[in-house]
C-alpha cells in the first residue's frame, strides 16, 4: 500500500510538472524578454533563454512612457462598480427566476440568455448611439452601465443556477416565521450564495478589466482610456521593442493575476455549485 | 414558490430593474440588428433602404460568408473534442490531496486572467516564423519546414496510432468473446490468451507488421504548399492558419473547462467513491460508472461554453490576423466586424449577425429545452 | 469602500458633463511615438497663441481611428476638429453631409498658402472642405549600409531592380519587406506599376471606375508584380504583420527594401534613420513618362462639432507657417504651405523626385471608392498568396466595381 502511494505521488508529481511546464512557455517567453535589454534579444534570438543582462529598466520605462498609472486608475474606476453592479442586479433577477415559480420565469430566462449568443461586436453601433443619446458617452457612465448590462445575462444564468440549488426548505420555515420576500432575499439567499458570487465576481472582474472593443467605441478622451486600450496603442508605438512590450503586458495582467491568486480559493467553491448545477 | 394570482407581481419586483437594464442596452440593441439586416445601411445616414433578404441572398452568395462558416465549424469542433476531455483528464490529475496539488492548479488556470491582447501579443512570438519559439522546437527536433513535420505527422498517426487502437480494440472484442476462452481452458494457448497483456501486445504487433508491409505499397503525403515547403509558415499558409489560431485560443480554453470539471469533482460526495472502493471496483469501472455520471452536469456546461466560445470567437483573430491571409482565417464575428467597420456596410454585417445568433441558438437550444424540462 | 467609489464616480461623472463647454475637442491619428510628440508641440503652439481656449487632444492608434471616426461624424456631438486624408476619402465624408464646408476662413485665400495643384484634393462639389497640413513622397527605401556591404547601388530600370533583388536574395536576405495585416500597404505596389506600365492618365480613368478590373492592361502591370511573387522576393509572413513589425525586418537586417512613404523614418530607430535612403520606384516602360505618389495629409471640421468657432482658429493655424513649419521640420515631411521652407536634405530629394515626374497621384484607397479600394487590396494580398488564381481574382473585382459603380 504505503509503495503504491509513493509510486502514484512520483506519477502524479512527473505528470503534473510536465503540463504545467509546457503550458507556462507563453508566460517564460514573456517573463524572460522583458528582462532583457533590446540589443540582446536581437543578437541571441532565443526567446527561452535566460537574461545575460537582467534588467527590471524595461518595467520602469513602460510604466513611465506608457502613462500607466491614468490607465490602471481608470481601469479601476470602471472594473470596480461594473463587477458590484452587475453582480447586485443579476442576484435580484437571479432570486426571482429561481425562487418563484410562475410561467412566464422560463421566458425571461431565455431572454437573459439569448443575449448572450449574440456576436457582442454587433452591439457596438446601437449602443454607442444610446449612450450618446443619454448623454452619457466618453464618460465612466457609460462604460460602466454596458458592462454592468450586458453582464446581466451571463450572472443571472450562474446566479440562479446556484440559487435553485439551496433546499426549497430553508425558504419555506422562513416564510412560515412570517419573513416577507426582500427579507428572505437579503436574510437567506444572498448570504447562502456568497461563494457563488465571489467565484462569479472573480470570473466578471478577469472579463470586465481585459475589455478593449467597449471602451474603444464608448470612450474617446485619452484621460479616461482603460488599460487594454492603453496596451494597444503602446503596442502599436514600440512595435520593435519586444522588451517593453513584454514588460508593460505583463504590467496589465499583473492587477487580474493578483485578484485570480487572493480568491482563488473562493473560485473553484464557488463554481462547486452554481456553474456546474447545469 | 408557487405564486398565487394574487402575487403575479411579486417576481417582477425583482426582475423589474435588471430586466429594464438588459432590455435598453442589449435586447433593444439586438433586435435593432435584426431590422437593420434587412435594410442597406452605411451606419452613418440618417436614413437605410429597406431591401428585404438582400442582405442575406447576397450573403449565401458570398465566399467569404462560407470559409467563415467552415472556420467556425472547425473552431467548434475543435473546441469540443480538445479541451473538454483534455480538461477532464487534467482536473482529475490535479484534484489530488498530495502537497503542491493546489499550486499546480492555480499555475495551470493563470492564462485565464490575461487579455486577448496580450494573449495574441505573446502567440504571435510564438509563431514568429524565423526565430519563434514553435519554429526553434520544430528546428531542434530536426524538422526543416512545416511540410516535414505534417508528413512525419500524418505517417505516425497512420502506421503508429492507427494499428495501436486497433490492436487494442481487437483485443478487447476477443477478450469479450469468453466462449472461446473457455474452450480452450487447459491448454496452453488458452492459459497465455488469458494474459490481457500478452493478447494486447500480440493484436498491436499484429497490426503494426501489417500497416508497415502496406506503407511499402502506399505512401500518403500531405502536399507541401508554396510556403510549408521551406519554412515554418504558422500564420501566413491559409491551410494552417485557423489551426495556429485555435491553438492560442484553446490555451485559455482548456484551463477554463479544467475549472468548471474541477467544481464539478468537489461536488461528487465521496462517499460514493469510498463506497465503489469498498465494493472492489477497478478504477475504470470507477471513472466510467461513478464519476463521469456524476460529472454530467459540469460536461454540459463545458460543452455549452465550448460551443457559444467557438461560435462567437473573434478576439484572436481579431487581434492576430483580422481574418488574414485573405479570409483564410476568418470566422463570422470578424468577417462581421470587417463587413461592419471596414467596409461600411452596417446591413450586411447584421445580417452575419443574425444567422450567427440563429446558429448558436439551434445548438444551444436543445440543451435548454432539455434543462427546463428537466426542472419542470 | 463601495461609497468611496460612488463619490469618485459621481465626481468624474460632472466632471465630464462640465467639460462640454466651450473646449475644442482635436482628434488625432498621429499615434506612433515621433508624430504624437509632434502633435503635442504643435498644441502647445496653439495654446500660447490662444491662451483662453481650452483644448482637449485625443491621439489614437491609426487603425482604430479609421474605425471610429465614422462613428464620430455623425454623432451630435462630434469632435471639433479631426485628422484625415485627402481626396476620395475625405469626399466620402463630405458627400454624406458631414463636414463643415470652411470656404469662409479659406476659400479665397488658399492660393496664398499652397500650391494651387493641392486644391481639388480639398474641395468636394466646388466648396473647400480639408486643410492640407503636410504631404509626402513614396519610394523604395533601403539601408544604406546594407547595400554598400553587398556592393549593390540603386537601381533606375525593372531589370536593374530584379537584379538586385535576385543578389540580395543570394546574400539570405529578403530582397522585399511588406506586411499586408491591414492590407493597404499593397495599394502602393498596385498604384506604382500601374503607373509605370499604363501611365497616370489611363490610372485615374481605372481609380474612377471607368475601367475593368480584368482589363488586359492591369494584367499587364500585375505580370510585374507576379514576376516579384514567383520568385519570391518578399518575405511570405507577410499578412501576419503590420507595416510596422514588416519594417523591424529592415532595421534586423532580415529584409532589403521596403516601399514605403516618407513616414517610415517616424518609426525607425533614431540611430538608424540616417542610413535609411531611398530611390525613385523603377522605370519599366521608358515611353511612359515618371509619375509619382503624393498623398496629402490635413484636417476637417465634423458638421455636428460643437464648437465651430475654435475649430475654425484652429483650422487657420494648420494652414500657418508656424505649425506647417513644426511639421515640416521635426518629421521630414514637405509643407504644403507655399512659404515654409523644405526641412532637411531628405526632403529635398524628395522634392525633387517629384518636381521631376510628370504628375502624381494620392494612394489608392484615397483615390478610388473607399469600399472598392478595400475588394481590391484584399484581392492584392490574395494574389500575392495565389499568384495563380489572378484572372479568377480580377474577375471578381469586377464584379465588384460594377456593383459599386452602377
Amino acid at each position: 500500500m504505503k509503495k503504491n502511494t509513493k509510486i502514484k505521488a512520483f506519477f502524479f508529481y512527473t505528470i503534473a510538472i510536465a503540463i504545467v511546464s509546457v503550458w507556462l512557455i507563453p508566460f517564460f517567453i514573456t517573463l524572460l524578454t522583458s528582462w532583457k535589454p533590446m540589443d540582446e534579444i536581437m543578437s541571441t534570438k532565443e526567446w527561452l533563454s535566460f537574461p545575460k543582462n537582467f534588467t527590471w529598466e524595461n518595467y520602469v520605462e513602460s510604466w513611465t512612457t506608457g502613462n500607466m498609472q491614468t490607465y490602471f486608475y481608470n481601469t479601476f474606476v470602471i472594473t470596480v462598480p461594473s463587477v458590484l453592479g452587475a453582480l447586485f442586479l443579476s442576484s435580484l433577477s437571479g432570486f426571482a427566476l429561481s425562487y418563484y415559480k410562475f410561467k412566464m420565469g422560463k421566458i425571461f430566462l431565455m431572454i437573459f440568455i439569448s443575449g448572450m449568443l449574440i456576436p457582442f461586436q454587433m452591439l457596438l453601433i446601437p449602443v454607442f448611439r444610446l449612450s450618446k443619446t443619454l448623454g452619457i458617452y466618453n464618460s465612466y457612465f457609460g462604460v460602466i452601465f454596458f458592462h454592468i448590462a450586458f453582464q446581466i445575462g451571463f450572472c443571472t444564468f450562474f446566479i440562479r443556477n446556484f440559487m435553485i440549488t439551496i433546499p426549497k426548505s430553508l425558504f419555506e420555515s422562513a416564510r412560515i416565521d412570517g419573513a416577507k420576500d426582500i427579507v428572505i432575499y437579503l436574510k437567506l439567499a444572498l448570504p447562502l450564495s456568497l461563494p457563488a458570487l465571489a467565484a462569479l465576481g472573480i470570473l466578471e472582474f478577469t472579463w470586465i478589466w481585459n475589455d478593449y472593443l467597449w471602451s474603444l467605441v464608448l470612450l474617446q478622451s485619452d484621460r479616461l482610456k482603460t488599460i487594454s486600450l492603453g496596451l494597444v496603442s503602446f503596442q502599436g508605438q514600440y512595435v520593435s521593442s519586444w522588451n517593453l512590450i513584454a514588460s508593460a503586458s505583463l504590467i496589465t495582467a499583473i492587477v487580474p493575476l493578483l485578484v485570480f491568486l487572493i480568491f482563488q480559493r473562493y473560485f473553484i467553491e464557488g463554481l462547486t455549485v452554481g456553474a456546474v448545477k447545469g | 414558490m408557487d405564486i398565487s394570482r394574487k402575487n403575479w407581481w411579486k417576481p417582477f419586483i425583482f426582475l423589474a430593474f435588471p430586466f429594464a437594464v438588459y432590455l435598453i442596452w442589449v435586447i433593444i440593441p439586438i433586435i435593432q440588428t435584426f431590422t437593420f439586416s434587412f435594410n442597406e445601411w452605411n451606419g452613418m445616414d440618417e436614413t437605410m433602404k429597406f431591401i428585404g433578404f438582400d442582405n442575406y441572398s447576397r450573403l449565401f452568395g458570398d465566399s467569404t460568408f462560407w470559409v467563415s462558416l467552415k472556420n467556425n465549424m472547425f473552431w467548434l469542433i475543435m473546441f469540443v473534442i480538445i479541451p473538454v476531455p483534455s480538461g477532464l483528464l487534467i482536473a482529475m490529475l490535479f484534484d489530488t490531496k498530495l502537497p503542491g496539488g493546489k499550486v499546480f492548479k492555480t499555475l495551470f488556470y493563470l492564462s485565464m486572467t490575461l487579455s486577448f491582447v496580450v494573449i495574441a501579443q505573446i502567440w504571435s512570438w510564438i509563431f514568429e516564423p524565423k526565430h519563434g519559439t514553435l519554429t526553434s522546437i520544430m528546428k531542434s527536433a530536426g524538422f526543416n519546414s512545416l511540410s516535414e513535420f505534417q508528413n512525419f505527422m500524418l505517417n505516425f498517426i497512420l502506421f503508429v496510432i492507427i494499428p495501436i487502437s486497433l490492436g487494442l480494440i481487437i483485443a478487447y472484442l476477443f477478450l469479450r468473446k469468453k466462449s472461446i476462452l473457455n474452450n480452450m481452458n487447459n491448454t496452453l494457448s488458452g492459459r497465455f490468451l488469458r494474459n490481457k497483456w500478452l493478447v494486447r501486445i500480440l493484436y498491436i504487433t499484429v497490426f503494426l507488421i501489417i500497416f508497415q508491409i502496406l506503407r511499402n505499397y502506399w505512401k500518403p503525403e500531405i502536399i507541401p504548399t508554396r510556403l510549408t515547403r521551406k519554412g515554418f509558415p504558422w500564420l501566413s499558409d491559409p491551410d494552417i492558419v485557423t489551426f495556429s489560431l485555435i491553438g492560442a485560443a484553446l490555451w485559455r480554453q482548456i484551463p477554463y473547462v479544467m475549472v468548471l470539471y474541477l467544481a464539478g469533482l468537489k461536488g461528487i460526495p465521496p462517499q460514493l467513491i469510498e463506497a465503489s472502493i469498498v465494493d472492489g471496483a477497478s478504477w475504470r469501472q470507477r471513472f466510467w460508472y461513478i464519476i463521469i455520471p456524476q460529472l454530467k452536469p459540469s460536461t454540459v456546461v463545458a460543452l455549452t461554453i465550448s460551443v457559444i466560445d467557438s461560435l462567437r470567437a473573434f478576439d484572436i483573430v481579431y487581434a492576430m490576423t483580422r481574418g488574414g491571409p485573405f479570409n483564410s482565417s476568418s470566422v463570422l464575428a470578424n468577417f462581421m466586424y470587417i463587413e461592419t467597420f471596414n467596409n461600411y456596410r452596417m446591413g450586411y454585417g447584421s445580417s452575419i449577425a443574425v444567422i450567427q445568433f440563429l446558429i448558436t441558438f439551434g445548438f444551444i437550444f436543445l440543451y435548454l429545452s432539455n434543462v427546463l424540462k428537466k426542472e419542470g | 469602500m463601495k461609497k468611496r467609489f460612488f463619490v469618485m464616480l459621481m465626481v468624474s461623472f460632472f466632471f465630464t458633463i462640465s467639460i462640454f463647454g466651450s473646449k475644442l475637442v482635436i482628434n488625432s491619428y498621429n499615434g506612433d511615438p515621433e508624430p504624437k510628440r509632434v502633435m503635442n508641440l504643435l498644441v502647445e503652439n496653439f495654446k500660447d497663441l490662444h491662451p483662453d481656449i481650452e483644448v482637449e487632444l485625443n491621439i489614437f492608434a491609426m487603425e482604430d481611428y479609421k474605425t471610429l471616426l465614422r462613428t464620430w461624424l455623425p454623432s451630435q456631438d462630434a469632435p471639433d476638429v479631426v485628422q484625415w486624408f485627402s481626396g476620395e476619402r475625405m469626399r466620402y465624408f463630405a458627400q454624406k453631409d458631414l463636414l463643415l464646408p470652411i470656404d469662409d476662413i479659406l476659400g479665397d485665400s488658399f492660393d496664398d498658402y499652397f500650391p494651387a495643384a493641392f486644391k481639388t484634393a480639398c474641395t468636394y462639389d466646388s466648396k473647400l472642405y480639408f486643410v492640407p497640413e503636410s504631404w509626402y513622397w513614396w519610394g523604395v527605401y533601403y539601408k544604406k549600409s546594407m547595400f554598400e556591404k553587398l556592393g549593390l547601388s540603386t537601381p533606375k530600370t525593372w531589370e536593374e531592380f530584379i537584379n538586385i533583388c535576385g543578389k540580395i536574395q543570394a546574400a539570405g536576405i529578403t530582397p522585399i519587406t511588406i506586411g499586408t495585416k491591414y492590407l493597404w500597404t499593397t495599394g502602393a505596389w498596385f498604384d506604382y506599376l500601374n503607373m509605370r506600365v499604363n501611365g497616370l492618365e489611363w490610372y485615374t480613368e481605372f481609380l474612377d471606375g471607368g475601367i475593368a478590373y480584368n482589363d488586359a492592361k492591369v494584367k499587364k502591370a500585375m505580370s510585374y508584380w507576379q514576376e516579384l511573387v514567383d520568385n519570391e522576393y518578399f518575405n511570405d509572413d507577410h499578412s501576419s504583420l503590420s507595416w510596422q513589425e514588416a519594417l523591424t525586418r529592415m532595421i534586423n537586417d532580415e529584409a532589403a527594401m521596403y516601399l514605403m512613404g516618407q513616414f517610415i523614418k517616424d518609426s525607425t530607430p533614431e540611430e538608424m534613420r540616417d542610413d535609411l535612403e531611398f530611390f525613385s520606384f523603377p522605370v519599366i516602360d521608358s515611353s511612359i513618362p515618371v509619375y509619382q505618389e503624393t498623398p496629402i495629409d490635413g484636417w476637417m471640421v465634423p458638421k455636428n462639432a460643437r464648437n465651430r468657432e475654435d475649430a475654425k482658429l484652429w483650422m487657420e493655424f494648420v494652414a500657418g507657417n508656424v505649425y506647417q513649419g513644426i511639421v515640416s521640420k521635426e518629421l521630414g515631411r514637405l509643407a504644403a504651405n507655399k512659404n515654409v521652407p523644405v526641412p532637411n536634405e531628405d526632403a529635398e530629394k524628395g522634392l525633387e523626385m517629384i518636381m521631376e515626374s510628370k504628375g502624381v497621384m494620392g494612394f489608392y484607397d484615397r483615390d478610388t471608392d473607399p469600399e472598392m479600394a478595400n475588394r481590391g487590396m484584399n484581392g492584392f494580398v490574395q494574389f500575392m498568396m495565389y499568384p495563380e488564381n489572378l484572372d479568377n481574382i480580377l474577375n471578381e473585382l469586377e464584379k465588384e466595381r460594377q456593383r459599386i459603380y452602377q
